[in-house]
């Protein structure tokens, strides 16, 4: 019996930054992920806005986080070595009657703190971002947005967190929760673990985990999002992210740059019933499309690469998220109904279950050898040349280039597999590098990726995943013989 | 490391090949830089017959075809870079690439850009549904198994009639893989006919024309898919849905040429084909930098392929004695019923046949050349059938290049 102090269940992005948070600390903690990786629920299927938190309205725990969260942004990606820009974002008025509804933004912006916020007119709209559709009257500027990628993030955390010792354990699924008077005791599909706090951050499931306790209050329905990616063949990069007025639920469909230098387009929003069901469909992508031609007229069908989509988590008595100990089960704290913008919440999350969990009566007492970086897996082409020469001097496997859209080279995925909570899956390769992930998809490296994980990893061939349990990519070899097991 | 060649080929395919070999005859020393670790390009993992009737008069496998240029490389102690990509270019023609010995920095008198093509994706044609394993492009699915000795599922749907598609339904079906059926969007197969008959016909596969792949489904692998027709407008037709169950999807949906390296160094693309626009020395806008195969456009066989890096070896001998820039004093416009021509510009002082290759937007059966001056037509073909899956090469004669000046429009037209 694994035994800890605190026990995270779930490894999206909230669960990755909570562990980190408690790394902190003289304690024993564990994250349980039910995938075969981290960041691989809804945190995999997302813009990766760092919204400034003008949105929420001031009274919900969403205003609490999300300005918060977003500030401390810059600071994490220089210990924790992911990329951040902090790009700031406008929301676009086109017509004289849409400063009203600036208008609003920017006073809620204000409540919720949200420094710097300006409404701003043509010239200055065009200076910040050229590509502006040219029709753009009004804007408002919130000059501390910014973007990240959300797996990124989520991997930099769980990476940084297992450093610092807490334990990351991944194909963990929750299935069961008993509670004594000291414990709970913890059911996965092939293992048990004990601890004195459960932290629930399970997502989309976050009710399931809730009731496995017999707590029966949320109601987590997933609201689904279809997003597009953008090649960077496309020819010019954005400055800024840029948001048309707010729709009633969402914050419409909206333009987004990366911090690799593709364009993003999302989101799409609709209620559905199926928490697994990430299927894209025509009208979704038909109405990015729009969406996004409404804003930068400049953007183009034919440079699309990939359409992908993710689930909100919305609890659905509040709409609101959920962070706060249970009343009714000592110890057992939640943090769920994640919804948009709760990557850019998570580190203030993190923050504030930690406060949670002191206040429950976990002791906190700072760990000395706690250390706050982390060094990220290089990357190959930003190198200078003669910094790439010497690298591969030393190390030739990054001298030999396996992902040619991206310019990866054997030198990452080695790194990416063989560091804590490496890389187990071809996504997960993927996630950490890239590779793979350009306009060919894949097509001219993606065996050679498997050649790699089947070597680093021990395991044959057809033992391989794309990403989830099931996802097997080939069945052995074609002249009959079995794959032989070294 | 430092280097420094007269002409330096990027791509070690068919196309590199032969640019190679007669640049080498031309008395320059050439370099072969090639990203894989041996010589012959997409041609190693075809191991069908059906390669080199025209240049050799004789069916070879692609392996065969291609060990005959490399022997002759070979042979002519022609310096090549196995395991070496290239990374940059730059406009004065340096090149920047990398292998596990280091980077290599190539000074080059001229550059022949011959990286082939890539498949088009399915983010590209923006296939809904979910994303489990299990759907490969279909050269990918080749590599799979004729490279790696991989079985990639057993029971597959075919998207796309190109030739790839085509051969890869065949090559499924004899390695026992069911083979449901090939789907094709447009009302007309795009592979070669030749390919239909011996690769569909021969082992009962059925071809679906006017019909598409409208949803993936399925979790972790791929479990089946929902095929619609589609209208003339080439949308589906609602009701006419129909679930397939499969564990494997094919892609053949199309070729890029990839022309990231060659936008690096500043080349002009074709929007439409993404391939160098060049001259008929296949000379691109920048200086000493030609282009050859399917990185220029895409072909339907080798042996063009041949003969168009042949072209670009020997043009890029003349560019290093005489620095004779791409020349544009006839521009060749394509009509409404054409794609692209390869070339798009004609330098006037030549005295040889200029080939030009093109292909059509759309089936036409009796359609009629046409070659048009700003003062009006000035050659017209005999009527033929034009098919979009097959290029089309013609000659200009000197004497029709002779008589006009700026502008020529090319197209093909039906009852006239
Ligand atoms: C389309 C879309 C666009 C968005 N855009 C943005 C944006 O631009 N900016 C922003 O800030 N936010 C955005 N969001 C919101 C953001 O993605 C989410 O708030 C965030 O990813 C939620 O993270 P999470 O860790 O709470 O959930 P998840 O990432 O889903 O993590 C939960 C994890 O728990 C695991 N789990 C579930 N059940 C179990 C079990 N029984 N045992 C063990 N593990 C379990 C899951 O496998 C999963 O990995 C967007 C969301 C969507 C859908
Ligand atoms: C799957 C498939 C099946 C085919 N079947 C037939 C057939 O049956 N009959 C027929 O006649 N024709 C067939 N063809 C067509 C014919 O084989 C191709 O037209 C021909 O191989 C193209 O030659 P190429 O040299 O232009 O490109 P390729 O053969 O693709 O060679 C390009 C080379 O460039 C290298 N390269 C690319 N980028 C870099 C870089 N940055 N640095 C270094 N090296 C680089 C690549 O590794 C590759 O080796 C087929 C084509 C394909 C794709």
């Amino acid at each position: 019996m694994l035994k800890f102090d605190v026990v995270i269940i779930g490894g999206g992005i909230t669960g990755t930054a909570i562990a980190r948070e408690l790394s902190k600390f003289d304690l024993k903690a564990a994250l349980l992920e039910a995938n075969m990786d981290i960041a691989s629920g809804t945190t995999k299927g997302n813009g990766g806005v760092i919204h400034s938190g003008y949105d929420p309205n001031p009274s919900t725990m969403k205003a609490k986080v999300n300005c918060k969260g977003a500030l401390m942004y810059p600071k994490l990606a220089k210990e924790l070595g992911f990329e951040y820009k902090n790009t700031g974002s406008m929301v676009v008025g086109f017509e004289d009657k849409d400063t009203e509804v600036l208008n609003k933004l920017y006073e809620n912006g204000k409540k919720n703190g949200v420094p710097g916020l300006r409404i701003i007119e043509r010239d200055e709209i065009f200076k910040i971002e050229p590509r502006v559709n040219r029709a753009a009257k009004y804007a408002l500027y919130a000059p501390t947005a910014g973007i990240a990628d959300p797996f990124e993030v989520a991997i930099a955390f769980a990476e940084n967190a297992s450093e610092n010792d807490v334990k990351i354990y991944r194909n963990q699924k929750v299935v069961g929760i008993t509670k004594n008077d000291e414990f709970f005791n913890i059911t996965t599909q092939n293992r048990e673990y004990q601890a004195r706090f459960i932290v629930n951050a399970a997502g989309v499931y976050g009710d399931y985990i809730a009731k496995l306790v017999g707590i029966e209050d949320y109601e987590i329905k997933p609201r689904f999002g279809e997003l597009l990616v953008m090649d960077k063949a496309i020819g010019f990069e954005l400055n800024t992210v840029l948001f048309p007025l707010p729709g009633n639920r969402t914050k419409g469909i909206v333009v987004i740059p990366t911090v690799h230098g593709n364009i993003i387009v999302g989101s799409t929003a609709r209620m559905t019933e199926d928490k697994e069901d990430i299927s894209v469909t025509k009208e979704g992508i038909e109405e990015l499309l729009n969406g996004a031609k409404h804003l930068v007229p400049d953007i183009e069908k034919r440079f699309l690469i990939r359409q992908f989509a993710g689930l909100r988590p919305v609890e659905t008595n509040t709409n609101d998220f959920v962070i706060e100990a249970s009343k009714k089960v000592k110890g057992f704290i939640n943090a769920i109904g994640i919804q948009s913008p709760g990557v850019a919440s998570a580190p203030a999350i993190a923050e504030m279950v930690r406060d949670i969990l002191s206040n429950e009566g976990l002791d906190l007492k700072e760990k000395k050898s706690f250390n706050p970086y982390r060094t990220p897996i290089l990357d190959f082409s930003e190198l200078t040349d003669e910094e790439k020469d010497e690298l591969i001097r030393k190390k030739p496997s990054y001298g030999r280039v396996i992902c040619r859209c991206e310019t990866v080279t054997e030198g990452e995925i080695l790194s990416a597999i063989n560091r804590p909570v490496g890389a187990v899956t071809v996504d997960g390769v993927k996630r950490r590098t890239r590779a793979g992930m350009g306009r060919c998809q894949g097509g001219f490296c993606q065996h050679r990726i498997v050649s790699i994980l089947s070597r680093e990893l021990g395991i044959p061939k057809d033992e391989v995943l794309l990403e989830n349990e099931k996802s097997k990519l080939i069945f052995g070899k074609m002249k009959g013989q079995e794959e032989s097991r070294e | 490391m430092k280097l420094k060649y007269d002409v330096t080929v990027i791509g070690g395919g068919p196309a590199g090949l032969a640019a190679a070999i007669e640049a080498k005859k031309g008395d320059c020393s050439v370099l072969i830089l090639e990203r894989n670790e041996e010589l012959g390009g997409i041609l190693n993992q075809c191991i069908h017959p059906g390669f080199g009737l025209q240049y050799f008069k004789e069916e070879l496998t692609g392996p065969e075809y291609a060990e005959r240029f490399i022997n002759k490389v070979n042979e002519m102690n022609i310096d090549v870079l196995l395991n070496t990509m290239v990374i940059n270019i730059s406009k004065d023609r340096a090149i920047t690439a990398v292998n596990d010995k280091g980077l290599l920095k190539i000074e080059s008198g001229a550059v022949i850009l011959a990286m082939g093509c890539r498949e088009r994706t399915r983010g590209a044609i923006m296939i809904p549904g979910a994303r489990p394993a299990g759907v490969f492009m279909a050269g990918q699915a080749q590599r799979y198994i004729n490279m790696e000795n991989q079985k990639i599922g057993n029971k597959a749907v075919i998207l796309g009639s190109g030739d790839i598609g085509l051969i890869m339904a065949r090559r499924l079906t004899l390695e026992g893989i069911e083979v449901v059926g090939v789907f094709e969007l447009m009302p007309y197969p795009n592979g070669l006919l030749r390919n239909i008959k011996q690769c569909l016909e021969d082992f009962n596969i059925p071809l679906y024309l006017s019909t598409t792949v409208t949803r993936i489904i399925g979790k972790d692998r791929i479990e089946g898919v929902v095929v619609s027709r589609v209208d003339e407008k080439l949308n589906p037709i609602e009701g006419t849905e129909e679930r397939i169950d499969c564990d494997t999807l094919l892609l053949s949906v199309g070729l890029i040429p990839e022309n990231e390296l060659s936008l690096k160094a500043g080349v002009e693309l074709n929007t439409r084909t993404n391939g160098p626009l060049v001259d008929n020395d296949l000379q691109t806008n920048i200086p000493g930098i030609f282009a050859c195969g399917n990185v220029l456009h895409v072909h339907d066989l080798v042996d063009h392929v041949s003969r168009e890096g042949e072209l670009a070896g020997q043009k890029a001998v003349e560019f290093i004695k005489n620095k004779k820039e791409r020349g544009n004093e006839i521009i060749l416009k394509c009509g409404k019923n054409l794609v692209y021509t390869v070339p798009k510009y004609i330098t006037n002082t030549i005295d040889n046949l200029v080939n030009v290759y093109f292909r059509v937007s759309r089936p036409m059966n009796n359609g009629c050349l046409t070659i048009k001056s700003s003062k009006g037509l000035i050659f017209k073909g005999k009527p033929e059938n034009f098919r979009p899956n097959k290029m089309v090469k013609f000659n200009l004669p000197p004497k029709i290049i002779s008589k006009v000046s700026e502008e020529l429009y090319i197209d093909v037209e039906e009852g006239i």
